[in-house]
């Protein structure tokens, strides 16, 4: 006889918080709640995604951290019904293009320390979530929040969110000295495109400032630019790559792959077997790994989709899902890419080894090209396949370059010819004719 | 430098003569996927450019490139060039496939390597699965011996994950078979993963042969068609010709050392009935099995004479 119970398997919320922290640093917090931002901007700009007036502003000290943002706010039935939620509630599908699993602003704020305040305002209303994490974690019953809904709205419509009670770890990440410049780079790289829009983003007053990635465009250089159409269950995902060759001398670190998804930077200046380099494990064997010999690759792959789970990108949204169908189509694009690139570089050391040898007599078409190019942002990069002007085995003739010839002959009497030879020591009628020539033009002409 | 010379006299390949003429016999019939002289013919040709000629001959193909990757051999390579169609690619064939577009039409690329498969030819076969347009047939030769005791070890790892070593040495050529064929299978997954169903690339394998003039030699080809050309790919019907293989077992050319008289001989006997042939070989007191030989390659193989002078 058996007789039906039940056990309880809930979790506990002190377990459920540091859960779910485990698998996201500082900085990863950080930036999710920029994304957040972020996708707040796109979602109330006009189409076209022009983000101009829109701004964020990040904040931190060893006591608070805190973002604020112009970016539109939420509104008090999102945020009862679905914003504090963990994990994506049924029904609410936003428009977002970054944002996707439901947990980033909560993930966050847990992360950095034990005392968090939502404020956000829309055009219409606005509210305040106030809550001391320790407090909450040791309660139990339902999850909740509590939450204050204030009678007028804020004078701009935006989401401010405040963090004090930094953790311990957290508030010396922020007293580093180069937190704050790391930080803004990885802020500008990661949403280049939104501050091209027009979005401004500002970490302790300082402006993140959108990073221009230039390639070789010219004199027989042409970048790899190509694009596709892939499918990720039954959502489209467009993908281009652009490749190619970089500025001279710049530094050895921005070498290698960068890889996008709707506008974020997820991989920067990779130079692993993730994007395609050296000859390790599943990936298959047959290209090169990077070597300083490829400090001037840079490849740029842009995924971009309307359903931002469709991108090839893990829950962290800061990695890339390698073993997703879309990211193995594009890897094997990537791959013939950098092949394309071994070969530039192996004909570039081939040529200049031929120069060497020849003493400087054979051409150079390879490096001519390099110095006759202009740099060009990326996203002005033309459409086609990599390509730099082809490496030539050979010397130019000579003829070009020596002046014009012609010839004059004439019949002369065979026995004054060769008076003359013996009186000049001279043994040919060429030498004869000449030494004649010579003569009558440094008499005539001087 | 030493000069270059040729490793060897491909005219004087029986093995490999038979082995071209089926390949390009099978070739013959892809008109319905696409009429065959509107492909274009990638091989590495050295200095006979055997294949070439042939390719040229027999199913008029005119835009034709041979890749040298030897810088040595370039000025031997175009003084032989047997036609003004072929365009020289001195390069590696590593760094020519890149620049070939492989993507803008039909191909027929014959990877006609003398080494063993290794890293370079797996790149090699990467490059052109990847890239191939639907339609394009792929053909791999590789060295199928069994290296060296002191080289093994390195082959065997540069081959990557973990891969065993086959005992027996007639095993090699298995070896190498699944070895290109994991990476043409797992290239292929790439190319079609995220790609609506209509675009899937299947390789349809076509020629499994192994065969000596020497050393032995692994020749794996097919094509690579999309699931939207698939019933024109059917139309094509290689897989009914007596010399094709679609799996892992290999069809081997032999061809039986036979004075001319006895293959005029046999010859009367052909088209082969089992008996015929059996019968006529037991005339002439040739080696049954030799017979037997004779009677899958007689259609191929070329006929070698000795003239007195160059």
């Amino acid at each position: 006889m058996t007789t039906q119970s039940t056990a309880d398997a809930s979790a506990t919320r002190g377990f459920f918080v540091d859960m779910l922290v485990r698998d996201i640093g500082v900085d990863g917090a950080i930036l999710d709640l920029i994304d957040n931002a972020v996708d707040a901007a796109y979602a109330n700009s006009a189409p076209g995604g022009d983000l101009d007036g829109f701004h964020i502003d990040v904040t931190f000290d060893h006591e608070r951290f805190k973002i604020s943002d112009n970016c539109g706010g939420i509104d008090i039935d999102t945020a009862r019904q679905y914003a504090f939620r963990f994990g994506r509630a049924p029904g609410f599908n936003p428009a977002t293009r970054i944002g996707e699993f439901g947990i980033g602003m909560k993930r966050a704020v847990f992360r950095l320390g034990t005392n968090f305040k939502v404020d956000s305002s829309t055009t219409a209303s606005r509210f305040v979530v106030d809550v001391d994490v320790g407090q909450w974690r040791e309660q139990e019953g339902r999850w909740r929040f509590p939450m204050e809904i204030v009678d007028t709205p804020a004078d701009e419509a935006g989401t401010t969110v405040e963090v004090r009670n930094l953790y311990e770890g957290v508030r010396e990440s922020f007293a580093d000295d180069d937190y704050l410049s790391d930080m803004l780079s990885d802020v500008a790289d990661r949403h280049g495109e939104a501050i091209k829009a027009g979005l401004r983003i500002s970490l302790n007053m300082e402006p993140a400032d959108q990073r221009i990635h230039k390639l070789l465009v010219g004199s027989g250089i042409q970048p790899e630019n190509q694009s596709d159409v892939l499918l990720s269950g039954d959502q489209d995902v467009d993908l281009r790559i652009i490749a190619g060759i970089g500025p001279e001398r710049s530094p050895v670190a921005e070498s290698g792959w960068y890889v996008y998804c709707n506008g974020r930077l997820v991989l920067k200046a990779d130079r692993t077997a993730l994007t395609g380099w050296g000859t390790a494990g599943l990936l298959g064997p047959g290209v090169p790994a990077w070597h300083p010999q490829y400090a001037r690759f840079r490849g740029f792959v842009f995924f971009t989709s309307d359903s931002p789970a469709a991108l090839p990108w893990a829950t962290t949204k800061t990695e890339i899902d390698a073993s997703s169908d879309v990211y193995r189509n594009a890897l094997a694009k990537m791959r013939s890419v950098l092949r394309q690139f071994a070969t530039f570089t192996n004909e570039l050391d081939k040529e200049r080894e031929q120069f060497e040898e020849s003493e400087g007599k054979t051409p150079q078409a390879i490096e001519n090209a390099l110095n006759g190019a202009k740099l060009k942002s990326v996203s002005d990069a033309p459409v086609g396949r990599f390509r730099v002007p082809e490496r030539s085995e050979h010397a130019p003739r000579t003829t070009q370059a020596r002046p014009r010839t012609t010839s004059i002959q004439f019949p002369a009497d065979t026995s004054r010819v060769n008076e003359l030879k013996k009186a000049l020591r001279l043994t040919t009628n060429r030498q004869i004719g000449e030494e004649a020539f010579e003569r009558l033009y440094a008499d005539e002409i001087g | 430098m030493p000069p270059f010379r040729p490793k060897v006299d491909y005219s004087l390949r029986p093995a490999k003569a038979t082995a071209r003429r089926m390949i390009v016999e099978a070739l013959s019939q892809l008109t319905p996927l696409m009429p065959v002289e509107e492909y274009r013919y990638v091989g590495m040709g050295s200095t006979y450019f055997r294949d070439f000629q042939l390719v040229h001959r027999r199913l008029g193909i005119c835009d034709m490139i041979t890749i040298e990757g030897d810088p040595r051999a370039e000025a031997r390579v175009r003084f032989n060039l047997p036609l003004a169609c072929i365009k020289v690619v001195m390069k590696r064939t590593g760094d020519a496939l890149p620049q070939i577009g492989l993507e803008n039409r039909p191909h027929i690329i014959w990877l006609d390597y003398e080494s063993r498969v290794d890293k370079g030819v797996l790149s090699d076969l990467e490059e052109a699965v990847v890239r191939c347009a639907s339609a394009s047939v792929l053909i791999v030769t590789v060295n199928a011996d069994r290296p060296p005791d002191n080289e093994r070890e390195r082959w065997l790892s540069e081959l990557g994950d973990g891969r065993s070593d086959p005992l027996a040495r007639a095993e090699y050529a298995q070896f190498s078979y699944r070895v290109i064929r994991q990476q043409i299978r797992r290239a292929l997954g790439s190319r079609n993963a995220a790609r609506p169903k209509e675009e899937h690339i299947t390789f349809h394998q076509v020629f499994h042969m192994v065969y000596s003039d020497g050393a032995p030699m692994l020749m794996v080809g097919g094509a690579l068609v999309a699931e939207a050309d698939r019933r024109q790919w059917d139309e094509c019907r290689i897989g009914t010709l007596e010399f094709t293989r679609s799996a892992e077992e290999s069809f081997r050319i032999k061809i039986p050392r036979l004075t001319r008289r006895e293959v005029q001989h046999l010859l009367s006997a052909m088209p082969d009935t089992r008996d015929k042939v059996k019968h006529a070989a037991s005339v002439a007191g040739i080696p049954p099995r030799d017979a037997q030989e004779f009677a899958a390659v007689y259609r191929y193989a070329p006929l070698f004479v000795e003239t007195e002078d160059w």
